[in-house]
């Protein structure tokens, strides 16, 4: 079953009164991310990974994901794609804070330098988009589509909407694509900028989807 | 010459306080962030700045040029095509001294089109033109791969492999290196022809 955006903020709106916290959602997200990573990138220990991360709850699952490749014993660079005090939610920030009491992840707040990973994360921009992609995102977005690595767009390819399936310029065009509780509508409209796509469930309890599907 | 490499910033910059050691005069390279850090250098040293000198006109390098200024009473230094505030222009080939030690200058166009490159003592201060294992982004305003590509191969590789390196930010492995460990290990220092650099640059 495909739901829409709207549909999907209603559900973790209601999750999250339920008492199933946005910041659980988004530890099962980044985690569920990582075992797909894990299942496509064989020795995943061995690996440079670089995730790209937004201001927002997407940048917020590669946060996650940050910590969890580090445990699994990869070398993990996340570029913030701005200053941490700018990071738009309470989850997010809080995910940051735990990364920085993490040596093992290196941090950046921006970039002078990109780094040329065996892995990469697209966690630049998630469901919220609207109108054109402005700076610093193009350019991460054009970053990870230079680099010729293994790429996995966390919840959607950047750029692409998953309500209509239309993509703005530039879109990441990863190799998969893992989202999250259910499939949004646009999403299986671009498999040529999703890759194969996954649809993982979070934790979310069903009774948060009465009254919205 | 006596460097003291001082971390700064979330984007990981380094500043340099390089002191002429017989007489105490100093350079002040790239003041950004965490300028305590930074003065509590140049006291601890009992280190006179003669002048502050940015790699590259962008804020995480010039950012805390003012400040610094009014602390030091030290004169700002940057390269002639540099169009923020600054004392005293240079150009390739220029020499700064202070005290018996002296940095000349390069100018090395890729990353912005204001960037230096330093040398002296058997140093190089690269700024974001070249780091530990990797280079500058050109994909910035004023960036340029084919003016990287000259910068990298026409300017840095002629010069010593003993240079020791000091970067504009601690993107690599170690803090530091030296030019010939960068010739050999480095992937944007491998010689591939002009073009085959800039698309691997993305441009």
């Amino acid at each position: 079953m495909e739901i829409s955006v709207r549909q999907m903020y209603d559900i973790e709106e209601n999750g999250h009164k339920m008492g199933f916290l946005k910041k659980f959602m988004m530890e099962n997200a980044g985690a569920a991310a990582v075992r797909r990573l894990c299942e496509r990138v064989p020795d995943i220990a061995s690996k440079e990974v670089l995730i790209l991360a937004g201001m927002g709850n997407n940048g917020g699952d590669g946060l996650v994901m940050a910590r969890h490749l580090a445990g699994h014993g990869a070398r993990v660079t996340v570029i913030l794609l701005g200053t941490h005090d700018r990071i738009r939610t309470e989850e997010s920030s809080w995910n940051w804070s735990i990364l920085k009491k993490m040596p093992s992840v290196r941090l950046m707040e921006g970039c002078d330098s990109y780094p040329r990973p065996d892995v990469m994360i697209d966690a630049v921009l998630g469901t919220g988009i609207a109108g054109d992609i402005r700076e610093p995102y193009a350019s991460a977005i054009r970053h990870i589509n230079g680099t010729e690595c293994f790429t996995m767009a966390v919840d959607v390819p950047s750029g692409l909407n998953p309500e209509t399936g239309l993509a703005a310029t530039p879109s990441v065009r990863a190799d998969v694509t893992v989202t999250f509780h259910k499939m949004k509508r646009g999403i299986p409209q671009r498999p040529d900028l999703t890759g194969r796509v996954y649809v993982e469930k979070i934790g979310i309890p069903p009774e948060a989807e009465e009254g919205v599907l | 010459m006596k460097v003291h490499q001082i971390q700064v910033g979330g984007m990981l910059n380094f500043t340099y306080v390089i002191e002429d050691e017989k007489t105490g005069q100093a350079i002040l390279l790239d003041p950004s962030w965490d300028l305590d850090k930074v003065k509590e250098v140049i006291t601890r040293n009992s280190l006179e700045i003669k002048y502050i000198i940015n790699t590259h006109h962008h804020f995480d390098h010039t950012m805390g040029n003012e400040t610094m200024a009014r602390h030091t009473g030290a004169k700002i230094v940057q390269h002639e095509e540099s169009e923020l505030h600054h004392d005293m222009a240079v150009k390739d080939g220029d020499t700064i001294q202070f005290g018996d030690s002296q940095l000349l200058v390069h100018h090395t166009p890729g990353h912005s089109r204001d960037s230096i490159c330093l040398t002296g003592d058997g140093k190089i201060f690269s700024g974001d033109t070249l780091f530990v294992g990797n280079c500058g982004r050109v994909d910035l305003p004023g960036g340029s791969a084919q003016e990287l590509y000259h910068s990298l191969f026409g300017v840095l590789y002629a010069m010593p492999d003993d240079l020791e390196l000091f970067p504009g930010h601690n993107y690599g492995s170690v803090e530091t290196s030296t030019l010939g460990r960068e010739k050999r290990v480095n992937p944007v220092m491998r010689r591939i022809p002009e073009q085959e650099f800039v698309s691997m640059m993305g441009q």
